[in-house]
C-alpha cells in the first residue's frame, strides 16, 4: 500500500503493508519523536494530531491516514514555539518518554477547550499517563501553553 | 490484506460481500485485534470516506438521527445530541479517552458489542433503533434484539450499521453511572443507565434500566424498570428496584470485581441512579 | 534555569534505544513459553522458518549454554529442556522487520510435557513441593546448598528467635499479624529494548535500556565469554527506570544472536511481554510480630517474610539487605528477630523496583505499628512518638546513623496537616506511615571535563539520565564549585569505553555521587595545566552514612455503601539536608508517592496460576492525572547530608510509607483492616460487610 498523506504540513508518501499502524510509517520513516508505549492506545505516548484531533497512532491503520493531515511532535513544536516554550519553562517530564504524547494532547486540548479549567486540564490530559512525574509539572505546562493562546 | 475504500453505501456494501471482510469505522478495536492476531481478514472495508453515513440530525421531531460513522466527540459536541439526549453526550465524553474518543463511531461502539463500554447500555435505555442495510435489504432492529452475545450483534458480516435512531422524548429524564473505583480511566465495573419520564405528580410513567459490564452484553433491567411504572417511587420501591436490577445481572469475575461484588453494585447503583433521575 | 535535556525531550528529538537503527540491522522476537512449568518436548521451527523474511531461526540447542546474572548466575538465553514460567523465552527468531519476526515466533510449535507447578513462596516451600531448578545449589552464586529446601534461593536472618519469643511471651502487649502483596511493575512506559552489533570478540556495542551500563558488560561478557572490556554499552536515553532497568535484559541474547547472524539486531519488547516476562516487583508474605510494654514501648519484634523470586533468582533484590522487607530502621527495638526467605516459583521472574522490599515491609510493619497501638490504647502518632529512635541510638539491625530525625519529622507532619471534609456521606480518616532509609556514603562514578572555547566546559559523564535530572544536578553542583554559568557547561552522555566506571543509578544515591566526584572534579580543576582535559573518577566508601526520615499523613473518604476509597490528600513530611535542584527534589516527592499509591490502591499484576493476567495497560492500571490525590509536601530542613554539597536521598523516600499510610487512614475510618495489598474498594466493601 502506497500511503500519502500531509505530514506536518508537508506531503508525504510511503510504502507500507496494508495493515501497517500509523506509529509505525511514522518511526520508520524518521519521525521517531512519536513513542510506542504500551500499544493499546492507553498511555498516550503515540499520540498525533489527524485532522486536529488527537489520535492513539498505535491502534491508528495507517489506510485511514490516506490523504488525512498529520502532525507530529516534530512538528506541533516548531509550528507552535509556545507548545515547547511550556514544557520547558514548567518542566513537565522527567524521562521523556510520555512527552511528545502530553504536548501533542496539549495542543489537542488547546484546539478542543482553550480555556480549559486545572479539573478540565486533568480530565482531558488523564490519557496520558507518566509515571515519574506525579502530573503537577505536567498540568502547570499545559495551563501555561493554554494561557498563551 | 486488501483496502477498499468505497464513497456510497452500495459500494461499501458490494465490498463487503467478499469473503472473511471487516467494515472499519474508527478501526480502534479492529487495529487491536489484528495486533494481537485475534482476526486476521482478508480485505478491510473503510467507511470513513462514505458521506451518507455520516452527520446527525433530527429526523423527525421525535427522533434523532445519529449516522453509524459519527464519532464520540461528535456525539460530545452536537448542539442537538446536548439538546435532545445529554446522556449520550456525557456518556461520550467518558469513554476512553480524547483519541479514542476522536475516532471511536457510535457504529462502532455497538457492532463491537463489547459490554463494559458506555455506550451499549445508554443507547438501550434511550431505546434507540439500529438501521441496517445488506444484501438482502434494509431493516431496524432495536437494540434491545441487536446484542446478541459477548461481541456479538444482529448486524451479519455482509451488512452495515448505516445509522442509530433514538427517540427524543419531551420531559425524559436520563442519568447515566459508570462506576469505576480503582482509576476513572477504567471501563466501569457496573454502568447503569436510566431514562425515565413522570407525570406532573411524580408518577413514572416509562422508565428503562440498562446495565453495563454485568453480563455478555449490555442488558435491559425489564422487570426492575416495570416495578417503577405507575408509581411514585418511595424508598422501598427503589430499593426493590436495585435488588431486582441485582438479581437480574449475570456479572464475571474479574480485575474491576467479584460476581459478587457487581451484583451487590447493580443494587447500589441502581437506586442511586434512579433517585438522581427522580432529583432531576 | 531548565533541565538540560528540557527541549529536545519535548521536541521528540532525544534518541532512546527504540529510536536507532543501525545499517544492515535485523529484528528479533522471541517466541514465549505458555506454560508456568513443563518438559520441552519438541520445536517445531519449520513454519516459522518458511516465513517471509526470515533469516534464521534459533532455539537453546543453537546458543551458548552459559546463563547469565548477577550474585546468582542462573537466567539461559532461551529455556533449555524445560520452561519455568509463563512468559519465558523459548525460541528467537530474526527477519528483516520487527514485524516479521514476531508473526514467525508466533508460528513457532512447541510441544510440552506439564510438570506440576509452585506458583506462591507458601507452596514452593512445602515438603515435596516440586523443583523449580532440580539443582539450585549448582549455579555459581548460589547461596542454597544441597538439603536445603528445593526451591529456596536463600535464607537470610538476624537476631535470635527463640530470645525474642520469650520476650513476645512476657508482653503486656502483642500483635501478630500476617500481611501480602501483590505482584506490581516498575511501569516505565518505555519497554525494554535492545540493539546489539556483535563485529568480533575485540568490537562490541550494545544499545540497551539499561541505567547501569558498566555492570551489565560485565554479566553479558561473562555469559558470552567476551571480554567486558571490549564490549562497549553506547549512551542512549532512557525512558525510566525504577529499578527495572539495571539487568541486562536481552542483550545477552541479541549479542549472541548477532555473534550469530553477522548482523546487528534489535530487540524491543512489546508492553505486553514486558508486564509478563520482564522483572516486576516481589509479591510478599510477611509474618510481623510486635510486643510492647504497658507505656507502648517495644520490647522485641520479629518479621518473617517469604518473597516471591519467581522462576530466576538473578535479578531479585539481594534482601535481607539494609531497609529491605524485613528491616525496622525507624524504632527502638531491644530485640529483634528478622527471616527473609528468597522463594523460586513457576511465575516471572522478579526484580529491583524503587526502594526494593521496603514498600512491602513497610506496608507491614506500619499496619503492624497502627494494630498495636489499638491494642496498647494509644493515638497511632504517640506510639511513634514514643518508639522513634534518637541521634546516638542504633536501630534494630545494630546499624548507627549519624543523627535520626524522626521525631522532628513527626511532629512537622502533625502541625502541617489540616481536616479536609468528605464528600457526604462517606466515612473520614487519617492515617500515618513512618518510613526511614539511608543514603550510603558508597560513590562510583567518573568524569571527564574539557575546556572549550568562550570560557565554557564540556563534561562527559557515563551515568545514564534515567529521567530524575541527575545530568541537569550535576551541571548545577559544578557550575557551583567551579564558578561557571551553568548554561556555559555541557553535560554529555558517554559510552563506557569513554570513561572507567560508573556504579549505575540506584539506591537513591546519584546525587550524592555525584557530589563526592564533584568535590574531586573541583580540586583536580584548580590544579590543572592550562585548557586541558581531566578525568577524575571516585570509587569510595567513607562509611558514614545518613539517614533520611518520611513521615506520611493520608487523609481518605470511604463511601461506606460501595467500599469506593477516595484519597483526599496525602502529606508527605520530607527530612532534608541541602536541595541543588528543588523541581527536580519535588517531583522525585510526588512522582514517589504516585507510585506508592498505584501500589496501595490500584496495580495489581493479577497473577494466578502463574499467568500474569494484567497483561496489557488497558487491564495493568497506572494512577492517571486525574486519580492521583492532592499532595502537601513539608520540608524539615538542617538535616546533616553527604560531601561539600551537603546532600542526601529523596528518590526513594516516599514510595514505601504509603501503603500503610491509607491503611491505617482505611482503618481510622471504616474500623476495617486491610491486610492485603492492593486496598480496592471491594476489600474494604467485604470488611465493611463482615462487620455488620
Amino acid at each position: 500500500m502506497n500511503v500519502k498523506m500531509t505530514l506536518n504540513g508537508e506531503p508525504f508518501s510511503a510504502e507500507t503493508p496494508s495493515d501497517s499502524l500509523l506509529v509505525d510509517v511514522l518511526r520508520l520513516n524518521g519521525f521517531t519523536g512519536t513513542k510506542e508505549g504500551c500499544g493499546v492506545g492507553v498511555c498516550g505516548a503515540c499520540t498525533v494530531i489527524v485532522n486536529e484531533v488527537p489520535v492513539a497512532s498505535c491502534i491508528y491503520l495507517a489506510a485511514l491516514a490516506q490523504g488525512q493531515d498529520v502532525w507530529t511532535v516534530e512538528g506541533l513544536t516548531t509550528k507552535d514555539p509556545a507548545l515547547l516554550d511550556a514544557f520547558v519553562e514548567k518542566e513537565g517530564m522527567q524521562c521523556g518518554i510520555c512527552t511528545p504524547g502530553q504536548v501533542v494532547s496539549a495542543y489537542a486540548l488547546g484546539i478542543e477547550n482553550p480555556k480549559a479549567s486545572e479539573s478540565e486540564i486533568r480530565e482531558f490530559m488523564a490519557g496520558n499517563l507518566c509515571r515519574c512525574t506525579g502530573y503537577v509539572t505536567i498540568t502547570e505546562s499545559v495551563r501555561t501553553y493554554l494561557a498563551s493562546k | 490484506m486488501l483496502i477498499s475504500s468505497p464513497t456510497s453505501v452500495e459500494g461499501a456494501l458490494e465490498e463487503l460481500g467478499n469473503e472473511n471482510t471487516l467494515a472499519v469505522g474508527g478501526g480502534t478495536s479492529i487495529a487491536l485485534m489484528l495486533k494481537n492476531r485475534l482476526i486476521e481478514p482478508d480485505r478491510l472495508v473503510l467507511l470513513n470516506k462514505v458521506p451518507t453515513l455520516s452527520g446527525i440530525d433530527e429526523r423527525t421531531s421525535a427522533t434523532v438521527r445519529i449516522g453509524a460513522t459519527s464519532t464520540l466527540l461528535e456525539l460530545m459536541h452536537s448542539p442537538l445530541v446536548n439538546a435532545a439526549l445529554p446522556m449520550l453526550s456525557f456518556a461520550s465524553s467518558r469513554v476512553g479517552n480524547p483519541r479514542v474518543r476522536s475516532v471511536a463511531t457510535i457504529g462502532g461502539a455497538i457492532i463491537h458489542g463489547d459490554p463494559r463500554q458506555d455506550l451499549p447500555p445508554v443507547l438501550l435505555s434511550l431505546g434507540a433503533t439500529a438501521h441496517i442495510v445488506g444484501p438482502s435489504g434494509e431493516r431496524d432492529v432495536p437494540l434491545s434484539e441487536f446484542f446478541l452475545g459477548f461481541m456479538e450483534s444482529a448486524a451479519g458480516e455482509d451488512e452495515l450499521v448505516t445509522e442509530v435512531t433514538v427517540p427524543r422524548v419531551a420531559g425524559q429524564r436520563t442519568h447515566y453511572t459508570r462506576f469505576t473505583p480503582g482509576s476513572e480511566d477504567d471501563y466501569p465495573t457496573v454502568g447503569v443507565a436510566i431514562a425515565m419520564t413522570l407525570d406532573s405528580e411524580g408518577t413514572v410513567r416509562d422508565a428503562r434500566i440498562a446495565l453495563g459490564g454485568v453480563d455478555s452484553t449490555a442488558i435491559l433491567a425489564t422487570e426492575a424498570a416495570a416495578l417503577l411504572v405507575g408509581h411514585r417511587p418511595s424508598d422501598e420501591l427503589i430499593a426493590a428496584a436495585g435488588q431486582s436490577a441485582a438479581e437480574g445481572a449475570n456479572p464475571s469475575d474479574d480485575q474491576r470485581g467479584s460476581e459478587s461484588y457487581k451484583r451487590a453494585m447493580v443494587d447500589v447503583w441502581t437506586r442511586r441512579t434512579i433517585s438522581a433521575c427522580l432529583a432531576g | 534555569m531548565s533541565r538540560v535535556d528540557a527541549a529536545l525531550k519535548a521536541s521528540g528529538r532525544s534518541r532512546y534505544v527504540a529510536d536507532f537503527t543501525l545499517a544492515n540491522m535485523a529484528y528479533a522476537a522471541v517466541a514465549r513459553s505458555e506454560m508456568a512449568h513443563a518438559r520441552i518436548v519438541s520445536i517445531d521451527t519449520s513454519a516459522a522458518r518458511g516465513c517471509p523474511g526470515v533469516i534464521a531461526v534459533f532455539t537453546a540447542a543453537d546458543v551458548t549454554a552459559t546463563p547469565y546474572g548477577r550474585a546468582l548466575v542462573d537466567t539461559p538465553l532461551l529455556a533449555r529442556d524445560k520452561v519455568r514460567f509463563v512468559g519465558e523465552r523459548v525460541a528467537a527468531v530474526v527477519a528483516a522487520t520487527r514485524h516479521e519476526a514476531e508473526y514467525a515466533a508466533a508460528m513457532i510449535e512447541v510441544e510440552y510435557e506439564p510438570l506440576d507447578a509452585v506458583f506462591t513462596p507458601s507452596e514452593a516451600l512445602a515438603p515435596g513441593a516440586p523443583a523449580v531448578h532440580e539443582q539450585p545449589w549448582a549455579y555459581q552464586g548460589a547461596a542454597a546448598k544441597e538439603g536445603d529446601p528445593i526451591n529456596l534461593i536463600h535464607r537470610g536472618t538476624h537476631g535470635s528467635k527463640e530470645a525474642v519469643d520469650a520476650a513476645l511471651a512476657s508482653a503486656a502487649f502483642v500483635v501478630d499479624h500476617h500481611y501480602t502483596t501483590q505482584g506490581v511493575h516498575q511501569g516505565y512506559l518505555e519497554p525494554q529494548a535492545c540493539i546489539a552489533e556483535y563485529i568480533s570478540d575485540e568490537e562490541v556495542r550494545i544499545w540497551l535500556t539499561t541505567k547501569a551500563p558498566y555492570r551489565v558488560r560485565e554479566m553479558v561478557g561473562k555469559c558470552l565469554d567476551i571480554d567486558p572490556k571490549k564490549i562497549e554499552l553506547e549512551p542512549i536515553t532512557l525512558g525510566g527506570d525504577f529499578g527495572g532497568k539495571g539487568s541486562p535484559q536481552d542483550a545477552p541474547l541479541c549479542t549472541e544472536l548477532s555473534r550469530k547472524t553477522g548482523r546487528p539486531i534489535k530487540m524491543t519488547l512489546r508492553y505486553s511481554e514486558d508486564l509478563t516476562a520482564a522483572n516486576p516487583r516481589h509479591p510478599a508474605e510477611i509474618d510481623v510480630r510486635i510486643g510492647a510494654d504497658e507505656q507502648g514501648r517495644i520490647v522485641a519484634a520479629s518479621m518473617v517474610a517469604n518473597l516471591n523470586a519467581g522462576a530466576y533468582g538473578a535479578f531479585t533484590p539481594s534482601v535481607p539487605a539494609p531497609h529491605g522487607a524485613v528491616e525496622i530502621p525507624s524504632y527502638r527495638v531491644p530485640l529483634f528477630y528478622s527471616e527473609a526467605n528468597r522463594v523460586y516459583t513457576n511465575t516471572v521472574p522478579r526484580g529491583n523496583m524503587r526502594a526494593p522490599g521496603a514498600p512491602q515491609g513497610t506496608f507491614a510493619l506500619e499496619s503492624a505499628m497502627d494494630e498495636l497501638a489499638l491494642v496498647v490504647g494509644i493515638e497511632p502518632a504517640e506510639l511513634r512518638r514514643r518508639n522513634l529512635l534518637v541521634t546516638g541510638e542504633a536501630d534494630a539491625s545494630h546499624v548507627h546513623w549519624i543523627e535520626h530525625r524522626g521525631l522532628e519529622t513527626l511532629e512537622a507532619a502533625l502541625n502541617a496537616v489540616v481536616p479536609i471534609e468528605p464528600p457526604e456521606g462517606w466515612l473520614y480518616g487519617r492515617g500515618i506511615s513512618v518510613y526511614s532509609r539511608p543514603t550510603t556514603s558508597m560513590a562510583s562514578t567518573s568524569l571527564r571535563l574539557t575546556p572549550v572555547d568562550d570560557g565554557c566546559l564540556r563534561v562527559e559523564t557515563p551515568l545514564v539520565e534515567t529521567g530524575t535530572g541527575s545530568h541537569t544536578v550535576l551541571r548545577q553542583m559544578l557550575a557551583d564549585q567551579l564558578g561557571f554559568a551553568p548554561q556555559n557547561i555541557e553535560i554529555v552522555g558517554v559510552s563506557t569505553n569513554d570513561l572507567p566506571r560508573d556504579a549505575g543509578a540506584g539506591a537513591s544515591r546519584v546525587t550524592a555521587g555525584f557530589a563526592a566526584v564533584v568535590d574531586v572534579a573541583a580540586k583536580a580543576w584548580m590544579n590543572r595545566s592550562r585548557d586541558e582535559a581531566i578525568v577524575v573518577e571516585v570509587n569510595e566508601d567513607s562509611g558514614v552514612d545518613v539517614g533520611s526520615y518520611t513521615v506520611q499523613i493520608a487523609q481518605v473518604a470511604v463511601d461506606p455503601s460501595t467500599g469506593q476509597l477516595k484519597i483526599l490528600e496525602l502529606l508527605n513530611a520530607v527530612d532534608v539536608a541541602a536541595i541543588i535542584n528543588p523541581l527536580a527534589f519535588q517531583m522525585q516527592i510526588d512522582g514517589g508517592a504516585t507510585m506508592g499509591v498505584g501500589f496501595a490502591t490500584l496495580e495489581n499484576l493479577d497473577e494466578a496460576d502463574g499467568q500474569v493476567w494484567a497483561a496489557n495497560m488497558g487491564e495493568y492500571k497506572l494512577p492517571s492525572a486525574r486519580d492521583v490525590p492532592r499532595y502537601k509536601t513539608v520540608k524539615v530542613p538542617g538535616a546533616i547530608g553527604l560531601g561539600t554539597a551537603n546532600v542526601k536521598n529523596i528518590g526513594e523516600s516516599t514510595t514505601p510509607p504509603v501503603a500503610a499510610a491509607i491503611a491505617n487512614a482505611v482503618f481510622d475510618s471504616t474500623k476495617c483492616r486491610i491486610r492485603d495489598l492492593p486496598i480496592t474498594a471491594e476489600k474494604i466493601y467485604q470488611a465493611l460487610k463482615g462487620q455488620q
